[in-house]
């Protein structure tokens, strides 16, 4: 069976314009830079080229002194110097522009990933061109013990399922969850859970936890995954005392946009333009009049430790945020606002789920980031973001959208996602 | 499945990649690889290189012993194949070992073509294709200190042995029927290489065959057909190759210059293969049958061959020519099919002047075939391109004035979208 390693990512990305820091960075350790800026103006092409560390390599295979090998251990394809003739048939078989010869030593390098340390291509990239993904995150909770039941009491296609049990997956067994009414995967759960309402879910939560702190149990982590209506409606007031307590707990708004379970009402979080059962279309309406609620940016503005955006349509984003907001909730409050589309209430094949997260971020309607402290941080940020029309038409509750319509919505997501660019080029909240 | 008994006749490039293939495809067949040769297996491309010392003999086996017992197979060495009774699976070695088996892959590689010269007994020049060969060239040359050296021939081998003895001080006069790198390279690149060549100290005498030779002393004079006579110290014969099969006269395998093979490596015998300079093999662009004794094909070819002995199914794309030499601080890559006939569309830059050369032939808007001198690319994207069939479209002239940018560009755009 093959391994997993850590790889040297790519991301699509365009370099800014003249940047070489990967190249400089590289050739002072290597001394013949093996990353290629490719700059292109004429084709509008700003990337780099570098070894993607195959499996099978083809360099290997033809290496007339069998110089270059692949450490299993590791993942990483590395040639002997001492072993090397200088005959450049590597550079031929390769593809790919992962190896080079450089006439004046007379020998083949290439990308050994930086062995023993984080690629510093990777640590001098200053744009998230080149970002270096460590395999045990992706990983590390694969084989963890399923802790929802099986089956799911959710609808068909319910992302919701799949962010409950990745997100029980990374807490582990040392959590009390905690639900409400409303459409809860945490139902499901194979934990001790405590059922409280709408309105009191964080005050519920307070309590608990200052009960396992008090009898010095605070290894005991408190969480929930509960819908919008109880995070930015009804429950709002409890939960921003708790926030501005800084109480010790995790919460996880699993956002539908909606009251999904009772019959899709309108919430404060469902967009503008959005039909639901109380934002009418008919000859005049023409959908929810006024802007969603952006609660993440709500909760950054109360000081809490670690607030974060997810989707489950970036499953190793999700799990990095989990781990740090577990980490955080140990001493201060963590927050997680996770995109979680309702197939039944947007009005979309149920199929769907993954591919309306995905677009959502790539359209920037939902920008992925994280906040450590008060840092913002874009966690993954899109090149060239779709129009947002391309995702407003997965959906028939934006169907009756017009033009000006689409071009409102436009303006409120480039709005908001300018906002949180910003934030995330200054200094800490 | 019950296990079966693979045999694999030649330690080159093909028969390793044979044997890998066929192990990671199997892991319960039997393997065997029987060599010619006396040691681990090396491989000729980087014997020039010893010679200046660019690398320690030791550091020469592409596999060990170790890497045959972590394969579970066993190599035999020192044992001349000289029959194959494809009715009786059975192949016949000199001394009169048989060995039996359920697949044969040939792999037995080329020999240095010896055509005879006047005044020459047969076998009497100095020719550089095994270790042995090195071996005898170096005593040749440790027991005469001012040395002048003599090879006949203009290709890739003549021109690395000629670098490498440069290399370590001595002078060396190529004699070449044409013009150097033919096969790879037009006069314009040739030129090119020529002239650092001659920078070098080199003499290249083209135009002319040898008529006799004539010793006188230490020397051998070498008379050529327009009558003028060179002068060296030893002369080296590097005129080229010809397949190792001259055991297979009554075994009928189909020859043709070669072990002529089907897509899978196969001869017209069934269970039996052929892979690497033996090989026979349909050409990427024309599908007709051609010899490619070049290392990156043998690789292949015996990849292919290896899968299909173990039982999977794998077709050969088939070879495409190319080659890469690099010498004194400069490149040449030479890749595809680039005469200019049959409507391709050629396109030119650079020349002696401007010390450095590229050619690229386009078809149907996508390249056939590209050469570059002292240009910064990376020879394995232009085989991707090439292979992959891309459209190049409107960017060949930025293809042809940017050519190491532009080509890794059209791959990434092709990976990455």
């Amino acid at each position: 069976m093959r391994a997993f390693h850590d790889t040297l990512v790519i991301n699509r990305l365009s370099c800014p314009e003249g940047c070489r820091a990967c190249e400089e960075a590289c050739q002072k350790r290597v001394g013949v830079p093996v990353i290629k800026p490719v700059q292109l103006p004429e084709v509008g092409f700003f990337s780099v080229v570098v070894c993607g560390q195959c499996s099978e390599p083809d360099c290997m295979g033809v290496c007339p002194t069998g110089a270059i090998f692949n450490d299993l251990s590791n993942g990483v394809v590395q040639i002997n110097p001492d072993k090397c003739v200088g005959c450049g048939l590597c550079a031929l078989a390769c593809p790919y522009s992962g190896i080079f010869y450089d006439e004046k030593n007379g020998k083949s390098f290439k990308c050994d990933r930086c062995i023993d340390e984080e690629p510093r291509c990777a640590k001098a990239c200053p744009y998230g061109v080149l970002s270096f993904k460590k395999s045990r995150p992706v990983i590390a909770h694969f084989h963890e013990e399923d802790l929802l039941s099986a089956g799911t009491g959710l609808c068909a296609g319910c992302p919701a399922e799949l962010g409950a049990r990745v997100m029980l997956k990374v807490l582990g067994k040392n959590v009390i969850t905690f639900r409400t009414p409303g459409c809860q995967p945490i139902f499901m759960s194979r934990l001790s859970s405590i059922p409280t309402l709408m309105t009191n879910i964080a005050s519920s939560m307070t309590g608990a936890s200052r009960y396992l702190r008090k009898i010095g149990r605070d290894d005991v982590l408190c969480v929930c995954y509960v819908g919008d209506g109880a995070t930015a409606d009804v429950g709002f007031q409890p939960l921003s005392g708790a926030a501005a307590r800084k109480e010790h707990i995790l919460y996880i708004c699993s956002d539908n946009e909606g009251y999904m379970n009772t019959g899709i009402q309108g919430s404060s979080t469902t967009p503008q333009g959005a039909w639901t059962s109380t934002t009418w279309v008919g000859d005049k309406a023409r959908g929810k009049e006024v802007e969603g609620k952006y609660m993440p940016l709500i909760m950054l503005m109360h000081g809490v430790s670690y607030v974060a955006t997810a989707t489950v349509a970036f499953l190793e984003d999700y799990v990095m945020k989990l781990e740090k907001a577990k980490k955080a909730a140990r001493s201060g409050m963590a927050y997680i606002h996770v995109h979680s589309p309702c197939p039944i209430g947007w009005r979309a094949p149920v199929e769907n789920g993954i591919e309306l997260s995905r677009t959502a971020v790539e359209t920037n309607y939902f920008p992925l980031w994280e906040a450590e402290d008060g840092r913002v941080r874009l966690t993954h940020r899109v090149d060239k973001p779709r129009p947002v029309e391309e995702y407003s038409k997965l959906m028939g509750r934006f169907s009756h959208l017009k033009k000006e319509d689409v071009k409102y919505l436009q303006e409120t997501i480039d709005k908001r996602f300018a906002l949180i660019e910003r934030l995330a080029s200054s200094e800490p909240i | 499945m019950a296990k079966k008994r693979h045999l694999i006749v030649g330690s080159g490039a093909a028969g390793l990649s044979a044997l890998r293939q066929i192990r990671s495809v199997s892991g319960e067949d039997e393997i065997r690889v029987v060599t010619l040769e006396d040691s681990l297996p090396y491989s000729p491309t980087a014997l020039p290189y010893l010679l200046y010392g660019k690398i320690e003999p030791p550091k020469l086996w592409t596999a060990d012993r170790d890497l045959f017992l972590q394969l579970r197979a066993e190599l035999v060495l020192g044992r001349k194949l000289i029959q194959v009774i494809p009715e009786e699976k059975v192949a016949v070695f000199e001394g009169g070992n048989r060995e039996e088996f359920d697949t044969l892959l040939i792999a037995t590689g080329s020999e240095p073509l010896q055509p005879s010269i006047k005044g020459m007994a047969p076998g009497e020049a100095l020719v550089f294709h095994t270790l042995r060969d090195l071996q005898a060239l170096d005593r040749s040359l440790e027991d005469r200190k001012e040395s002048e050296v003599l090879i006949y021939g203009g290709g890739l081998v003549a021109m690395g042995v000629g670098q490498a003895l440069i290399r370590r001080g001595i002078r060396v006069k190529v004699v070449v029927r044409s013009r150097v790198l033919r096969r790879y390279f037009d006069l314009e690149a040739g030129t090119l290489i020529d002239g650092v060549f001659s920078s070098q100290g080199a003499e290249i005498i083209v135009g002319s065959e040898i008529d006799r030779v004539e010793k006188s002393g230490n020397k051998v004079n070498v008379h050529m057909g327009n009558g003028r006579v060179i002068t060296g110290d030893l002369l080296i014969n590097a005129l080229g190759t010809t397949p190792r099969i001259s055991f297979l006269e009554r075994s009928g395998i189909v020859i043709d210059a070669g072990i002529l093979v089907d897509q899978k490596m196969r001869t017209n015998k069934e269970h039996i293969y052929a892979a690497g300079d033996v090989a026979v093999a349909k050409d990427f662009f024309s599908h007709t049958p051609g010899a490619n004794a070049i290392l990156p094909s043998a690789v292949e070819q015996g990849k292919i061959a290896g899968s299909n002995m173990a039982g999977a199914d794998l077709e050969y794309e088939g070879w495409i020519s190319m080659n890469v030499f690099h010498f004194f601080g400069k490149g040449a890559y030479s890749i595809g099919v680039l005469e200019g006939n049959n409507g391709a569309e050629v396109l030119k830059d650079g020349g002696k002047e401007k010390g450095y050369y590229t050619k690229l032939a386009f078809r149907e808007g996508r390249l056939s075939g590209a050469a570059f001198v002292n240009v910064d690319v990376d020879p394995g994207v232009i085989l991707y391109l090439i292979k992959n069939r891309l459209d190049i479209g409107k960017y060949k002239n930025h293809l042809l004035q940017k050519p190491g940018q532009i080509s890794r560009w059209l791959m990434a755009r092709n990976e990455r979208e």
